[in-house]
Parts: C-alpha cells; structure tokens; sequence
C-alpha cells in the first residue's frame, strides 16, 4: 500500500501543470475551469487524452476569493447526467498544500457527455463545484 | 476477352454505385468515427506488469499443458480445457455446465482476454492469473486445493521440471499458496496468446478509414446495414466499445439473476466483495509489479448498491461461436440475442439501470441485418510459427 501511495503520488506530480504556481489559479494547456461564489478551482487530467476504459489522475488546484489555498477536504465524483449513473470507481484525494491535490481513480466507461463533481468541505461550509467534459469516441 | 474485361468493369462501378453499396457515404461522421473506434485489431500485446511469467515463451508453453491437465481438479476428474474446448471458441457450447457441481453462470470463451482488467462474470478477479485460480478452487468447478495442486507438481518428474525451468525455482521449496500462484500465471501466460484473428468486419473498418472502396464492397450490404443500427440507431457501442466491442465494464439489461428459490446471484455486487477479500487480488502480495502502478482500479472500485444484477459486458468477437449467452446461458442463439434487445424488457431493469437501454423495436429486416453484422465479428485463432520445444532438458526426466 505504501508503495502504491508513492506511485500515485509520483504520477500526479509528474503531471502536474501548474505545481510551481500557488494561488492565484494561471491559465495552462489542457485546463479546464470553473467557479463558485466563493472559489475558483482548475483541473488538468494525466494521462491526456483521457480515454474510454483508462484510468486517470487529476491534478486539481483550489483558490478562494483571497487567492488564499483551499485547505479543506474534497470528494471528487463524475456522473453521466443524461445515462443517469456514475463511474464504478471513488476517486481518492491526496492534499499536497496550498490549495493543490492529486485526485486518482477516474474512470469513464463509456463515451459522451459526462460531469465532474467537486465537493469542497470547509469546517462545516460545503460548495459544490462541476465541470462538464464531452468524452469522445 | 476484352469484352468480357469491360463488361467486368462496368459491372463493378454499376455494383460501386448502386444505393447503399458504397459504404463511406452510407454512414454519418458519428457513425463513421464510431466504427473507426472499433479497431484497429489486434491491438498491441503488452505484457502483463503483476505477472513474471507474461510473454514468457517457457511459461506459454507450460501453462498450455497444464491447461490441458486433469490433474488440477479433484480426482483428476477435469482440466481447463474440458469446459474451454478450443473447437468450441474455448467455451463449452452449454447454458450451464457442472463441475462437480451445478454451476449457475456460462462459460465464457477464454480469448483476448490480455486486454481486460476484470474476469469473470461478477469481475471477482483483477488479473488473468487470479482469475486462473478461482475455478481450479471452486467447489463446484474443479474443486481442488492449493496442497492438492502443489502435491501434484512436487510428485510429478516432469511438471517438476517444467516448473524449475520456467520460474527458476524448485516447487519442493515453496509453500502451497506461493506454488499455486506461479501455476496460475503459467496458465495466464497460455490464455494470453489466445487471440482471435482479423474478422471480415476489421477489413471493412480497415478499408473505410484507407477510403478503399474497392476493399469496402466486398462487405456484405446486410452487414453494413446491420453495421449501422450497431453504431448508430442502436446505440451498442456505449457498452460494446473499441476494439474488443466491450467497454470491460459492468451492466445490468435485464436478465434475470435468480438461481434457485431464495437464491440470486448478486453480480457486480458480490463480485467486488469477493474481489476485495481475495488473497490474491493486485493489492497482496502476489502482485509482481513493484510499482503497483496496476492497482489503481482494484483501490478505487467500491461496492454500490446499483451493482446488483450487473454483469460483465462480454465482448462480441466470435460472438457468432460462442451460443448459449447471457450470464446464465439463457439466450440460445444469437438471434434471440437481437430479439431481445429488439424488445428488451424495461420493467425488468434495475431501478438505479442505465438509461441508455430502451427496446430497439427492430424491424424483421433490422434484425436480420444486425444478426448478419454480428457474424462478420468471428474468426479463428491468430497462429504462430512453431517454436523448438523449450523443456528439452525435461525430455529425459519425462521417460523416467
């Protein structure tokens, strides 16, 4: 197990666009985007181009309204709003400080139109944050 | 002569354009990019990382006899290969087979499967080799023991020396869990090099993305219209994606999964459970890739309550030789296959069921064109050059 955390980690770090950069989030290839009232949030998937059947990472990166890291607790999901299902697999988060982590076990299973769903839990505040993202063929 | 060639050729640009022989204009970019997607076949071999003996020309060699050995089951009653019949696209050709006891899933073929990450119907195995255990253990299988097994290679000359000579290793020195994990990635070796041949479908894939039109006619019309329901209309390749026509994933459609009074058979569901207490699974010991870059689907998958009743979706390749289907081998032919997607049961589905299933409401002649595409799909096996045997030095021992 712990050996599995190093590689996950060591991927996510390899991929990771922006792990110089703090806050604020600096726009880069590959980037999606998105906000809420109180935070901007970026993802960049690794390995790209995120394929039918393969796995893969997120590097993702939280910024408040401060341009102060978000360091909370975050889950991660992504569904198929128009199939009505998600994927078969729980991403694990892994905080890496300053409002970046490493999010492993994407999965998407089929090709077309699916959404990111980031749930940002701060003390006892919780946003929500989604992204939508056309997988094809 | 020259009669004959030019009527040859006016015959064949009048066949070239006809309505509906000309294939690159009888599919929307969507379909088109959809059946690009199906191919190129086969794909690359890769080694499999949690395997030492993958590719391993000694272990393919090994792991094809004692797939053929009854002595991997109680009283050497069955091998592999009773139930994996090679002139049978190595399945048995049954709805339900019995082991030794009845056994309440069909028997899937045992080809291509290099290019899946879960095995068996409920996905209780997350690699070739473990899953290469479950039926040599199962009771109602084969019925064996990991001492049994180990009982049989230390006593046996021969198996004893193909042992050394594949994995370096005296068996005699090993416990019986280790030893039975090294027999089963020499049986995953041997089914890795399993692998179907270029189907008349991969032709016509092949020559649609070259623009050969030439190549493209010679597909037949049925096929390509049945082709097109497939990509297009029917929606298949959600699940019957790439290569493979599988997505390697899980899904309920309806059929039944009630085995007995008071029984079911929990699908998806049980087989995480039994995925996650499995000794053998990426996440033990047993895993040869020191990264465990190879885990990360066995970590991340979780039980959830819409798994019930979901099953594997099996690839179509060979679909055509490969009757009964379904897990339960309750569909006898394939074309009571289309005829149930034709009116697939809603009422039948999980509630939580994937959305995308709705009865395609097929015409006889929809439906004789998706059973004809469906048989494009068949082919025998890739051959390969025969190699000098790579256990000569067992030769002496084996007449002992």
């Amino acid at each position: 197990m712990k050996l599995s955390l190093i590689a996950t980690l060591t991927l996510g770090l390899s991929c990771w666009a922006f792990s110089a950069r703090s806050c604020p989030i600096i726009a880069t290839d590959h980037q999606l985007t998105a906000t809420s009232a109180k935070y901007n949030l970026a993802i960049v998937a690794a390995p790209l181009p995120i394929r039918v059947g393969q796995a893969f990472s997120l590097a993702l990166i939280v910024c408040d309204e401060q341009n102060q890291g978000f360091s909370g607790i975050i889950k991660a999901t992504a569904r198929m709003p128009l199939h009505n299902h998600g994927m078969n697999y729980q991403p694990s988060a892994t905080a890496l400080g300053k409002g970046k982590f490493v999010l492993d076990g994407f999965l998407f299973h089929m090709p077309g139109q699916w959404q990111f769903s980031f749930d940002l839990r701060d003390g006892e505040l919780m946003d929500r944050i989604q992204i939508k993202y056309l997988l094809e063929q | 002569m020259n009669v004959l060639k030019s009527l040859s050729i006016l015959l064949t640009t009048a066949i070239l354009t006809m309505p509906g022989v000309l294939a690159a204009e009888d599919f929307s970019p969507s379909e088109r990019a959809t059946i690009l997607s199906l191919g190129p076949w086969p794909p690359a071999l890769v080694q499999d990382s949690g395997n030492r003996a993958s590719g391993d020309l000694k272990a393919i060699e090994f792991g094809k006899k004692l797939f053929n050995d009854k002595r991997l089951s109680k009283d050497d009653q069955v091998s592999c290969a009773d139930c994996h019949k090679p002139e049978l696209a190595f399945t048995d050709g049954m709805a339900l087979n019995e082991g030794y006891k009845k056994i309440t899933r069909n028997t899937p073929a045992v080809t291509n499967l290099r290019w899946n990450n879960w095995f068996g119907w409920g996905g209780e195995a997350d690699s070739l080799w473990a899953q290469s255990i479950r039926p040599i253990l199962s009771r109602n299988e084969m019925a064996a023991t990991p001492s049994g097994i180990r009982r049989v290679v230390i006593n046996d000359p021969d198996l004893s020396c193909r042992f050394k000579a594949t994995f370096n290793l005296d068996p005699a020195g090993l416990g019986k869990h280790e030893l039975l994990v090294l027999i089963a990635k020499a049986l995953a070796a041997y089914q890795e090099t399993l692998v179907t041949d270029v189907t008349a479908f991969d032709h016509f894939r092949d020559a649609l993305l070259a623009g050969d039109r030439n190549a493209m006619s010679r597909y037949p019309r049925a096929a390509r219209r049945g082709l097109k329901i497939f990509a297009g209309s029917g929606r298949c390749t959600f699940c019957h994606f790439g290569p493979r026509f599988s997505n390697g994933e899980f899904s309920n459609i309806g059929v039944p999964f009630f085995v007995a009074k008071g029984k079911v058979d929990q699908g998806r569901y049980g087989g995480i459970r039994t995925l996650k207490r499995s000794p053998y699974n990426l996440l033990g010991k047993f895993n040869d890739d020191g990264t465990a870059k190879n885990t990360v689907r066995t970590q991340h998958v979780t039980q959830r309550h819409r798994n019930w009743g979901e099953f594997k979706v099996p690839s179509l390749r060979n679909v055509a030789r490969t009757a009964p289907y379904m897990h339960n081998g309750s569909v006898a032919t394939l074309a009571d296959v289309v005829e149930f997607y034709s009116d697939l049961n809603e009422e039948r589905l999980h509630t939580d069921g994937e959305k995308i299933l709705r009865p395609l409401n097929l015409t006889d002649q929809n439906k004789t064109d998706l059973l004809a595409f469906l048989e494009t799909l068949s082919s025998g096996l890739v051959t390969k050059p025969g190699s000098p045997d790579p256990f000569r030095e067992c030769s002496s021992v084996s007449r002992q």
